[in-house]
């Protein structure tokens, strides 16, 4: 049984390969109106792994 | 392989543990446990289709508010990254991308960067990364 530290590992991979998609790869470039709010929300959430890793 | 991952097993009391202390709501707490359950099906059945040729399966719609909150910033910290770099540096990056994807499975050490790289601000993530692309595609490429 995988466990918590696991998990977040696994959503790690299933992002990358997600990006890594041909789909994906073609669309680079073209998520600016998308920066502001993806930047707000980015930076407000650095505690939340660090409270996983430490779990 | 796949014969450990397709046997069900109790949480363990460190993950019920990891659970709890990941959440301070006893139902979310409940609907995490689910959530690892459901991942730990998926992981089964997709190493079972890896390994006998058949279409892959899609991940497990997550139903706790954590772990939902916890890919959603995992995906924002990747787009983030990612307007931040050149063209250059991300041709780099989408070179090593299914070597990482792979290796993050078995590889403790190349884990632990990506999980502190996460855990940055995603401005300093990206400082890290120019500094130490070419040593991440060294050490990938062996």
């Amino acid at each position: 049984m995988i466990g918590l530290d696991t998990m977040i590992r696994e959503l790690i991979r299933e992002e990358i390969r997600r990006l890594i998609r041909p789909d994906a790869l073609a669309a680079n470039g073209n998520n600016s109106e998308e920066d502001l709010e993806l930047r707000e929300r980015a930076a407000g959430v650095a505690t939340r792994f660090k409270k996983t890793r430490s779990s | 392989m796949h014969e450990n991952k397709t046997e069900l097993h109790p949480l363990s009391q460190e993950t019920i543990e990891g659970v709890q202390a990941a959440t301070a709501d006893p139902i979310d707490a409940m609907r995490l446990a689910a959530d690892l359950y459901a991942s730990n099906a998926y992981a089964a059945e997709r190493a079972l289709a890896l390994e006998t040729g058949r279409q892959l399966p899609e991940p497990p719609k997550l139903i706790s508010h954590y772990l939902r909150a916890a890919a959603l910033d995992i995906h924002a910290r990747f787009q983030v990254m990612g307007a931040l770099l050149n063209t250059d540096d991300l041709r780099r990056l989408e070179a090593l991308g299914p070597i990482v994807e792979q290796r993050l499975a078995t590889d403790e050490q190349l884990g632990e960067v990506v999980m502190t790289l996460l855990a940055m601000k995603p401005e300093d993530a990206v400082l890290w990364i120019r500094a130490h692309l070419g040593d991440l595609e060294a050490r990938l490429s062996s």
